[in-house]
């Protein structure tokens, strides 16, 4: 068998090393904190469930893993998880490189609205984030038509568009709102300080849906990213690309919608495994999952060891780098 | 059996081809030839279900081509299109390999029967020596070959190839003349477009002809002569005679 670059990297390795530093990340973000708490405390608490009685020394430690670290962490994890499989997905039915989970502008979307949300200082934050990301997915397919889905060129151009719109809006609403203004770019450049169990609850099915919409279908993803013509090897070429946008677009909506505009992990994580490990879906899918996993969990762990500084920095500090040594060894 | 009934379908509001009817039989070679642009690749598409009708329609087993979703389609036709462009590096053995996904539920793995037909294809395709390379390192020709091993690892009654020795180097020409023909023989149907008359006169079990998008005729490759052939190609043809299957035609 000719030898590749690839063969050098093996899947089942480098996904064994990911579930254990994932798990390594996971504990030490329990662990550390203002609170110091030793991982053997960590896992006693996570096996005896959480106390009501939390005046006690032991009901402080238990409270501060069950109700702030593990949301946390959990919710950093679901989000970049989720973010990577997303862009996994995008890059395979746009048949684009630089496609990524933001592309049809649930990210403006959401940022507008969470920027209007701010400014007119109303409640629920969350849902007006929510509501921007559909409306601006919703416009994005209305523009792109039906054509969209068999041409992924004109969905690109009518998400660069309205992306384009919602950003000169969200400057308008930066430039108007004075005191508010330091409050909409701090959230539009990502935090997970205010997690909690709901957004854990919204988040973690979120990339579970995005996980197994991707698995079940990862040989019509190889079909179409591959440009082959999918069609007449059994692939619903439109409704395939319909679906997985939609889909993979809504859970993007949740993820943006509870921690801000985190950018990186979902452009770049799914190259880094592709460069990795080639571009089956079967391979790329999981360990995307996992490497956007780990790298949200150690970018917010380091964002709370940086008066919570914005995660979306911290990603692109880490990730970038990484990336360019693999081009460069790949070259 | 695959029938286009009084067909007309093409990409605008203008059809490509115009009231076409043809059948495609079980056990043979159909070549369909005529100049650029006569409509041969949008015929091919129409008989795969992929282009808009216009008119008439496409029937396979006598049910209507188009409400037959696209896997139960895929099971019945493979088709090779004139042109690939790979756009990720998959190695050659998972691109054949996808000519088996519409023989696959969602989460099932290929089956040892699934393998063995991929290997066949590679074999009969010549592509064991570069199975693992990635597709985008390919020459045209071998490319071209891995398509062709995809469509015969799809393993259908019926076989839609356009153009499939355009790149393809006189010896592997001649390698996928005879494998179509073997796919013939082993009693699946097999249209062919094709540039090469000789090549149609060598493997054909009959010649179809079209020009501006309608059918000029459908003959026996020992019934072609240059009257038919200056008429589909604007050219004087010249003969070598002998046998039928020998028979060479030259533009003049």
């Amino acid at each position: 068998m000719v030898k590749t670059s690839r063969d050098k990297f093996r899947p089942i390795p480098i996904g064994l090393f990911l579930v254990v530093a994932l798990g390594g990340a996971l504990g030490f973000s329990l662990a550390s904190g203002d609170v110091p708490i030793s991982l053997r405390e960590v896992l006693s608490i996570l096996a005896t469930g959480p106390l009501k009685n939390a005046a006690s020394p032991e009901g402080l430690a238990s409270a501060v893993v069950w109700q702030v670290r593990l949301p946390r962490a959990l919710t950093a994890l679901a989000t970049g998880a989720g973010l990577a499989g997303c862009g996994v997905l995008f890059q395979a039915l746009l048949m684009n490189p630089l496609a990524e989970p933001y592309t049809l502008g649930v990210a403006s979307g959401a940022a507008f609205g969470a920027a209007a949300a701010i400014s007119f200082q109303l409640p629920f934050l969350t849902f007006w984030a929510f509501a921007g990301s559909l409306g601006a997915l919703g416009v994005v397919l209305l523009l792109g038509g039906r054509g969209a889905l068999r041409e992924p060129t004109r969905m690109i151009l009518a998400g660069v568009v309205v992306g384009s719109i919602l950003s000169a809006a969200i400057a308008l609403l930066k430039a108007l709102s004075g005191q508010m203004m330091a409050a909409i770019v701090l959230w539009i450049m990502g935090s997970f300080s205010g997690s909690d169990w709901t957004s854990t609850v919204w988040c973690l099915p979120a990339a579970i849906c995005v996980a197994g919409l991707g698995l079940g279908l990862h040989r019509d993803l190889d079909i179409v990213s591959s440009g082959s013509p999918a069609l007449f090897l059994g692939v619903d070429e439109p409704r395939l690309r319909f679906g997985l946008l939609l889909a993979s677009s809504l859970a993007t909506a949740v993820f943006v919608s509870f921690s801000g505009v985190v950018g990186f992990v979902g452009l770049v994580v799914p190259h880094l495994v592709r460069i990795s490990v080639g571009p089956n879906h079967i391979r790329v899918l999981p360990l995307s999952f996992l490497g956007g996993g780990l790298l949200m969990l150690m970018a917010d762990q380091m964002a709370r060891g940086l008066a919570e500084l914005p995660v979306g920095v911290i990603t692109a500090l880490i990730g970038g780098p990484i990336f360019c040594l693999l081009l460069w060894r790949r070259a | 059996m695959l029938a286009a009934v009084g067909l007309s379908a093409g990409y605008g509001d203008e059809p490509v081809i115009r009231e076409l009817s043809l059948t495609v039989r079980p056990g043979e070679v159909l070549a369909l030839l005529g100049p650029n642009g006569s409509g041969k690749s949008t015929l091919l598409s129409a008989l795969c279900g992929v282009v808009k009708t216009a008119g008439g329609e496409v029937l396979l087993d006598g049910r209507p081509l188009l409400r037959m979703n696209r896997r139960s389609v895929s099971r019945k036709i493979a088709y090779v299109p004139q042109q690939s462009v790979f756009t990720q590096g998959f190695r050659v053995e998972e691109i054949v390999l996808m000519g088996r996904s519409c023989w696959l539920g969602p989460f099932e793995r290929p089956k040892e029967d699934d393998l063995r037909r991929v290997e066949r294809a590679l074999e009969a395709m010549e592509l064991q020596q570069v199975r693992g390379k990635p597709v985008t390192e390919l020459s045209g020709g071998e490319s071209q070959r891995a398509c062709l091993a995809r469509a015969l690892a799809q393993d259908t009654p019926i076989c839609l190839f356009d153009e499939p020795t355009a790149s393809l180097d006189p010896r592997h020409a001649l390698l996928v003349m005879e494998q179509l023909a073997r796919l013939a023989r082993e009693g699946k149907g097999v249209v062919v477009a094709l540039h090469d008359v000789n090549l149609a006169f060598r493997y054909s079990a009959r010649m179809a002809f079209l020009r501006g998008g309608r059918l000029l005729g459908e003959f026996l490759p020992e019934e072609v002569d240059g009257r038919i052939l200056e008429s589909v190609f604007d050219v004087r043809w010249t003969f070598a005679e002998g046998l039928a299957k020998g028979r060479r035609a030259f533009p003049a």
